[in-house]
This record gives C-alpha cells, structure tokens and sequence, in this order.
C-alpha cells in the first residue's frame, strides 16, 4: 500500500562490480525480498540493516584443515583461514537495496522508527515516572525524556530537585503532545529524548498523523510555516482575496505529523500553558478560516500518503496549491462535479447538493488525481 | 470504553472546531466519511458484505440453516447475530477490549432485530419442530470510529443481498401489502433498521464521529431509523446526561439523516445489481 519510491541515483566508487552473481544484477534501488542473495562470497562488503553473510563450511574446507594439520610446512600456501570462509550476502527484509561506498542494507518501505541521534520527532506522553516521562515515538520501545533534559517553564537554568519531581505532571502530564530531539540510542532500542533550544517543547491544540517514517524526507529543517490561502466556508461561494492564514506543520522523523495554526506550534514552546485568553476577541469566521486551511493541509498530506508519495514541505505546499486551484476550477463545472457524488449524504436544507471541498480529498479517486498533479508539478519545477 | 489518548489542548481544539462548524478533517456535522460498500463477496455465503468507512472496515456474512424454534415464538424462525472483533480493531490491542466490544454490539444490533416490522412466521417449516435461522456473522477488521452505524449498515446490505438469492427471504424483509390493513399507508420497500449515532460535543451535534471526537464526545444517542424516516428505539451513553431539548434535536438530524442514508444504500445495491448482471 505504500510503495517506496526510489531514491535518485547515487555516484560512488564501484565497489560492487567485484562481487556480481549470476543473473540480474543487483542494483541501488532493486526491490528484493528475505531470503535473495544480492552478492557473492568474494564481495568485500559490509552488511548493514536488513542484510548477512551465511556462515559457509564445506567438507573441502575440513580436508584442508586436515591437510594443514598434517603437513606443517605447507601452511603458508593456505590463504587466509583454513576454517571458515566468508558466505554470500543474503536479505533478512521486504524493501529495497542502498549501496554506500562499502555498506549494503536494505530499506523497507513500512517499518517502525528506529531512531538516529539529532533526529527531531513529534512523540506522546503515555506514562509519568520519577524522574523521566516515557514517550510514544513509534519506536519498538518507549522513549525516555529525563527530568534533567528538559527546560524549565520561564527558561530559568539551574539543577532539578525533589519540587521539580512532584510538579512533573504540572509540566507535561499523558495525553501531551511534544516535539523532542532525539539524544541517545541505546543498545537495546530505546530512545533518549531531550529538548534543547527553543525549537522543541510542548506542542498546542491540532492535528496529529501518523504515516509510516520511511514516507518522510530527511531534511535539515522540520518545522515549517506554511502560508495557505485563505477560504471562508466549506461550500459557499468563493471570494478570491490575496489573505493567506499561517498553519504550522512539524514532520517528525518518526512518522508523526503534526500541523495545526502557526499560533499553536509558537505558544508550546516554552512548556508553560497557552494562553487562551486571545481566543475570546477573535470572531467565529476568523476561526473558521483558519480551520479550514489547517483541514487543507491535514487531508492533502492523507493523500500524499495513500498514495505512496513522499511528505515534505515543498510537495506538502504544492498539493495544497494544486487542492485549492481544484477547488476553483469546480466551481465553473457544476454537471461534472454533480455527477460524481451522486450518493453523497449530506443533511442540506436547501435543495441543492452543498459540495464540501476540504472533505472531498479523503475520496480515493480525488486523492490521486491530486497526486498525479503534484507530480507532475514536482517533475516539471526539477 | 475504548477511546484514544488525547491532550486537553487537542480536546480544546477538536470542540472548538466541531463548535464553529469544521471538524478536523473538514466535515460538516452531518457527514459521512468516503463510505465504500460491496455485495457479494463470499460465494458460499447466502448473503455477505463489506464496508469501509473511512479506515472502519467490517465484513458481514448471512447463512441460514435449519433449526429448533424458540420456545416463546413456536411458529416463527429466528435470527441470530454474532460479532467477532479483532483484538487489534481496538485502540488497546487486547482481547479484553474486543470482548467488551462484541458483547455490547451484539446486544446492540439483536435488539434492533427483534421488532415487529420483520415478519419471521415465514420462516417456520413445522410449528415448535424446525424453522429457519438467518445467522447474521460480524467481522471487525478495523476500527476507526463509528462501529455501530457501520455495522447495521453492514448487516442490511448482507440482508439485501441474501434476498437476491432466496426468495423466501423477500417474504420476511419486504413489505406486503397483503399482512397490511387497507386504511394504513403503504410503504414499498424493506423495512430493515438502520442505527445512527448521534454525538453531542460541546453544543454541537456530530454524524459519524472517528475515534479522535468518540474521545471528546460526552454523550451519545444512538438511534433505530426505519427507511421511511420514524424512529425505533433510542439508547443513549457516555459519561454525561442531556437534556429533553436536546435529545429531541439529535432525534430529528437522525431521522433526516438515516432516511437519506437509506435511500442512499438502496440506490447504490440496486445500481451494483444492475451492474453485475
């Protein structure tokens, strides 16, 4: 369901032409499943994740062993050790081949978050011990985020103490959504959480999406702001105006998305309670506005992961582009649009059919032909 | 119950969002997420389906078989529902939570299913001796929300079908004109219920929550929607009261609701027969 696409190829050292079998040739990219083997014995290569070497001990080798034994004098003409030879690289997953210089491993497309040190991920507290919180990261294990990791409300620094102990459930309590580095990786999996600077903390009210980790580009920055045009009701008529309403969207490494308003994403930072108060002055079409982008960017990227596509900011930004031109274009085409949510159930009181543009991407048939278009979009901007 | 764990701010922006008009994946109150439904998927089946709503999926399969009456209803056959629900349907993936969920959906739907308006006495081969037994079988594979809703329809589309295949059924399930007085209205068509839920958050009224608004629900009333619109029995549950005005509103937006949704599910199996022959 969720096809890796592959990554572009790589030009390196030919390491790996020493090693072919017979057959079809392995290449960077090559889809393989457990089991294949993807070198021979005399390749000298390293295995990585998803990939080892068969421990190969013929009857040939124990007569040379045997010879050896008997015959001191010819042990220099043995090459290398006489026990045990190096056997053929095999796959141990479902995935797809990356060759680094000398390091073979394999990537599956669908796997759980195996943590790499510096990685920003979006994680949930599930427990409250003494001294640490344990986070959901989508990793095999829980996380750990220790007292001493994490900063004090108000930026104060200095050492954790038996008060800060009992007020930990004050900070971040189960159910709170955060956004961490990640510090350590221990030798059993588990994760070692902390939050430095001021681009992790605790993170306000929006959406959180889980898609698989493998779905999401490794970049340098993972929090963006995105400017989303603005629209003011889920079925009324368009007013094409050139206000644009700010949504925050953080892509964790880990497969955890989350995006809700600009707003939200600033006032976690400094783990103290948001402030609500301004909520009160702003009027109901201002939030709605802003729901409504924070809607588009929630499904666009539900799309581009139904579909196989990557999720970054520039493929997030140009499905949200190419939903809102969608929606545009609709409008003029009334019989077409009609024609294809024929059974749609809808409580109108009116007797014509309301058209939801922001729910309409979770139909498959929509979510593809967004994809195709950011596709294609992508492929002609490279 | 089951529900997802969820930060007091995401409850804040979730009620918020449902209160202004626009939930989270930009639904109004009253809609259905993408709902997909198909006929006909087991062929040594009398009747099945499946339906995805959203990431729910339930499959629901019908057979009949000779049996016993019941003692209280000697000359009419009976109907049995059963529901299996996967462990990892549930938020906890535990078979504890699965148990709780297949007792309180079985008692659910086999008390929608034992009303007047199905006539069972065709159903009976010799009086207190043998009878026919529709065994209605549910499958959870998936749970995101809004189990109910999905299995009655689930189990109306499986009964639709079967009375494609049996003509006996047609009898049971479809409404004659000759069982009715003359002075009442008649009504064409099947008379299987349909249950809508109706969820109350904050002020507002939600159709077809997912799991994220289940949790921030603190009332629900779930609804019996005969296809020409009148309401059979009302259940009501979650952790808080509501009152009269309310239930009265939440039972009108089911009505309206369920009569399309009826409409709605009888047009798309009878263009899918169409299709298929």
């Amino acid at each position: 369901m969720y096809p890796a696409i592959a990554a572009p190829e790589r030009h390196s050292v030919d390491y790996v032409s020493q090693g072919q079998p017979e057959g079809p040739s392995i290449q960077q990219g090559s889809a393989v499943v457990p089991g294949e083997i993807v070198f021979s014995s005399v390749a000298s290569l390293i295995t990585g994740h998803g990939t080892y070497r068969s421990v190969d001990a013929s009857s040939t080798n124990i007569g040379e062993d045997l010879s050896s034994a008997v015959n001191p004098d010819t042990l220099a003409s043995v090459n290398g050790d006489p026990g045990i030879q190096a056997g053929n690289i095999h796959t141990s997953l479902t995935g797809r081949v990356r060759i680094v210089n000398k390091l073979v491993y394999v990537e599956p497309p669908k796997a759980r978050y195996f943590g790499n040190v510096g990685d920003t991920v979006v994680g949930r507290i599930v427990e409250v011990e003494q001294r640490r919180w344990r986070v959901d990261v989508n990793s095999a294990l829980l996380a750990n985020l220790a007292l001493a990791n994490v900063k004090l409300p108000g930026g104060e620094l200095r050492r954790k103490s038996e008060d800060d102990e009992r007020a930990m459930r004050s900070f971040m309590k189960e159910g709170d959504l955060i956004v961490a580095e990640v510090h350590e990786v221990y030798k059993d999996g588990t994760l070692q959480l902390h939050m430095p600077g001021t681009r992790t903390g605790k993170l306000g009210g929006g959406c959180l999406l889980r898609i698989p980790p493998s779905l999401i580009k490794r970049q340098k920055i993972h929090r963006h702001r995105l400017a989303i045009p603005r629209m003011d009701t889920l079925d009324g008529p368009i007013t094409i105006s050139n206000e644009v309403i700010s949504v925050g969207l953080i892509l964790g490494c880990n497969g955890y998305i989350w995006t809700g308003p600009a707003r939200a994403m600033d006032i976690g930072l400094g783990l103290s309670a948001p402030v609500e108060a301004d909520l009160n002055t702003a009027n109901e079409s201002e939030l709605l506005a802003e729901r409504i982008a924070v809607c588009r960017v929630r499904n666009c990227i539900l799309a581009l992961t139904h579909n196989g596509m990557p999720v970054w900011e520039t493929s997030v930004l140009t499905a949200c582009e190419a939903s809102w031109s969608a929606d545009q274009q609709n409008d003029d085409d009334d019989d077409e649009y009609q024609l294809e949510f024929e059974t749609s159930i809808n409580n109108d009181s009116s007797g014509s059919k309301s058209r939801n543009r922001i729910a309409r991407l979770l139909h498959p048939e929509v979510a593809r032909r967004l994809v195709t278009l950011v596709q294609a979009k992508l492929k002609s901007d490279y | 119950m089951d529900t997802v764990l969820l930060s007091d701010l995401e409850r804040f922006y979730l009620v918020q969002g449902v209160e202004v008009g626009c939930r989270m994946d930009g639904r109004g109150p009253s809609e259905y997420r993408p709902l997909e439904i198909e006929t006909n998927i087991l062929s040594h089946a009398t009747g099945s389906a499946s339906i995805r709503i959203g990431e729910t999926f339930i499959v629901c399969c019908v057979k009949m078989e000779v049996g016993k009456p019941s003692l209280t209803n000697t000359s009419e056959g009976r109907i049995e529902i059963n529901v299996e629900c996967y462990p990892t349907a549930t938020h906890r993936c535990n078979e504890k939570a699965a148990s709780e969920l297949e007792e309180r959906l079985k008692t659910t739907l086999q008390s929608a299913y034992q009303l007047k308006f199905i006539d069972l006495s065709p159903l009976c081969i010799q009086r207190g001796r043998q009878c026919w037994v529709i065994y209605i079988d549910l499958l959870i594979l998936e749970g995101a929300g809004n189990l109910l809703d999905a299995s009655s329809l689930v189990v109306k589309a499986a009964l639709l079908n079967a009375t494609q295949s049996n003509s006996l059924l047609l009898s049971v399930f479809q409404n004659n004109s000759e069982s009715l007085e003359a002075g009442v209205q008649q009504f064409h068509g099947d008379m299987l219920p349909l249950f809508i839920t109706v969820h109350k958050i904050g002020k507002a009224y939600l159709i077809d929550a997912s799991k994220e608004e289940e949790a921030c629900s603190l009332s629900r009333l779930s609804l019996v929607i005969y296809p020409d619109g009148s309401i059979g029995s009302l259940e009501q549950d979650g952790c808080c009261s509501c009152q009269l005005e309310s239930i009265v509103e939440m039972s009108q937006l089911a009505s309206i609701v369920g009569k399309k949704l009826n409409h709605a599910l009888v047009k798309t199996l009878e263009l899918e027969r169409q299709l298929r022959s």
